[in-house]
């Protein structure tokens, strides 16, 4: 891996959004392995403190040699840190709770919103995507998510205030794409734990198609036990249950990335 | 009376708060996503509020009603003017005059004052445009507000019997859970309260004891409640043996699909400011959630600041308004007044 030429041909992707528990790290983890399943390279960066892409991934946090820490400090390369996910079949730039100190150890930093965007310049020519899991709070972490993505991946639940949020998380990757990084844009919102049975989610999301259009992604994620359940086993749900509709989902929703990264 | 003014009449002020009025056109190409979000966001709020106006018209729903050329006439007698009242829900063929006329008709054969339940949704406003520039007179205020359930509610559901068990169910269910005092509940809390669900009539008649309700009223609401096309979780906060076990403060749910309504929620004279209006509203919430609802709405006087600052604590958001109007006194058609009845 280390002797590839530091091509940047992988495509960047943060998954961002402001709310806590709206599937983030679950889109993450299970983009992830379904495209690592349709033979993509695939980096998964966790950048939040909780760890939980890292260990949803099957990764022990706690017994880890480095972690993404370390790289935006520039104490460490990113092909010094990254750790296989043998479950998932994608590399993975861990994190844990010593992540939250980066915030303080930025601060006085050059180009403190750069540092990600940098480290990942080594390795772009090994992965066909990177993707990167934001913390659900506008911090210097995800600001070096954001200055290092060429697009954002938005999971929203259709939810009557789930747009709430979008407003502060658009503006902000407005002034990202205007100050630091002109070629970030929305790639797309995946809609996740969809009930169809819901009258109020079944509105929502045709609000949402008919306003957003091709910013909606087609692939529909349903809220489904599998997907819940697999993070305990330390495995994608794509893995745990391939077979689930969770899974078969996101297999979808690769593909689906697949061509649109053809379209960018 | 300036918080009315803000409320847009299309019922989207929360949706309008806030957000950029335009992209600067450099930026369009990127963030076309920024205009179709502004917009994307009203019309969520529109449809989702239309959704709770459905909700908590069928969960208000009374056995004699009437749908007339869009109009939801019921006729259902009692202290509550949202269930003898009449409804937008629809487009409108007949002219304004005629269908009033048969409005004046259909009340006054009741001996009930024609009264209309207008909301900021859809055509509210130009209806009540209309019945204003015809004299009708303005009042009862009253905003919706909701928010939305999640996990953290379910987790906080105490056990309870599966809700199709509850409309018949004669007595008092077993007490389920110990109310713990909630946090933020001042620590004058009267100790040793267990919530409970009811039945119908149980409910009714806790209800009826919190409010002075006459016997009547108490009878027709369990009737109106065991004939409502939703499920339905009838709290009762309760005090202990040793005070007697009086109902100390009571609300229900009305679950209707995703979307529950919390309906008369009341705390006893003496035992207000203790927190016990906000350990049933979120007992009620809880509830709601176990039982499979995304959305809790609720419905409150505009003037009324104590339940207002409540909700909002809870997380409750404005998402539109309805009010009355009530033909004028010795109208056109010679309507009797209407009694002033809030």
């Amino acid at each position: 891996m280390t002797t590839t030429p530091p091509t940047p041909t992988a495509q960047v992707f943060c998954i961002a959004n402001q709310k806590g528990g709206v599937g983030k790290t679950t889109t993450a983890i299970n983009l992830a392995a379904g495209l690592a399943i349709q033979g993509q390279r695939v980096l998964l960066v966790d950048l939040d403190p909780q760890g939980n892409a890292t260990m949803g991934s099957g990764i022990d946090k706690s017994g880890l040699q480095g972690n993404l820490y370390q790289v935006l400090i520039g104490e460490a390369t990113i092909a010094q840190t990254r750790v296989r996910s043998e479950s998932g079949g994608y590399d993975v730039l861990p994190a844990n709770r010593e992540l939250s100190g980066a915030e303080i150890d930025l601060v006085d930093m050059q180009e403190r919103e750069q540092q990600l965007k940098a480290a990942l310049r080594e390795v772009g020519g090994e992965y066909d995507f990177v993707l990167i899991d934001c913390p659900p709070t506008l911090s210097l972490l995800t600001l070096n998510g954001l200055a290092a993505a060429h697009g954002v991946i938005i999971p929203m639940q259709c939810e009557y205030f789930a747009l709430e949020g979008l407003s502060d998380l658009v503006n902000t990757i407005k002034r990202v794409h205007r100050n630091i990084n002109p070629d970030l844009r929305i790639i797309g919102l995946l809609r996740v734990m969809y009930d169809p049975r819901m009258t109020l989610q079944q509105q929502v999301s045709a609000q949402l198609e008919s306003h957003f259009g091709d910013k909606v992604f087609k692939s529909i994620v349903p809220r489904n036990v599998r997907l819940a359940e697999a993070p305990s086993y330390g495995m994608p749900g794509v893995v745990y249950d391939r077979n689930s509709r969770g899974a078969q989902a996101y297999v979808a929703f690769g593909a689906e990335m697949i061509e649109r990264v053809k379209a960018l | 009376m300036d918080t009315l003014l803000r409320m847009a009449p299309d019922g989207q002020a929360r949706a309008a708060q806030g957000r950029p009025a335009a992209v600067p056109a450099a930026d369009a190409g990127a963030y076309d996503a920024a205009v179709a979000d502004t917009a994307a966001t009203d019309a969520v709020a529109r449809a989702g509020a239309w959704l709770v106006e459905q909700a908590a018209l069928n969960a208000t729903s009374v056995r004699e009603q009437l749908l007339y050329d869009g109009w939801l006439l019921r006729f259902a007698p009692g202290p509550s003017k949202r269930t003898r009242s009449v409804n937008l829900i629809g487009p409108c063929a007949l002219p304004l005059p005629q269908r009033l006329e048969r409005c004046r008709r259909l009340y006054a054969e009741r001996g009930l004052p024609l009264i209309f339940r207008l909301t900021s949704l859809r055509d509210g406003p130009e209806l009540d445009a209309q019945l204003h520039a015809l004299g009708w007179p303005r009042h009862g205020q009253t905003r919706v507000m909701a928010r939305a359930l999640d996990a953290d509610d379910t987790a906080q559901a105490p056990a309870q019997a599966p809700i199709e068990a509850l409309a018949e169910t004669p007595a008092a269910m077993p007490a389920t859970a110990q109310i713990e005092a909630a946090a933020e509940a001042p620590a004058a809390t009267p100790p040793g309260l267990r919530i409970h669900t009811l039945s119908a009539r149980a409910f009714a008649r806790a209800l009826g004891a919190l409010r002075a309700s006459p016997a009547a009223h108490v009878r027709a609401h369990a009737r109106r409640l065991l004939g409502l096309p939703a499920g339905i979780l009838p709290l009762v906060l309760e005090q202990g043996p040793e005070q007697g076990g009086a109902p100390a403060a009571a609300g229900l749910a009305v679950v209707d699909g995703d979307v529950a309504g919390l309906f008369d929620i009341a705390v006893r004279d003496g035992l207000r400011r203790q927190g016990l209006g906000g350990q049933v509203t979120r007992a009620l919430l809880a509830g709601a959630a176990a039982r499979g609802a995304r959305l809790a709405y609720l419905q409150v006087e505009t003037d009324n600041d104590a339940a207002r600052r409540l909700y909002a604590s809870l997380g409750f958001q404005d998402i539109y308004t309805y009010w009355y109007r009530t033909a004028p006194a010795g109208g056109q058609a010679g309507t009797p007044a209407p009694p002033p009845r809030g």
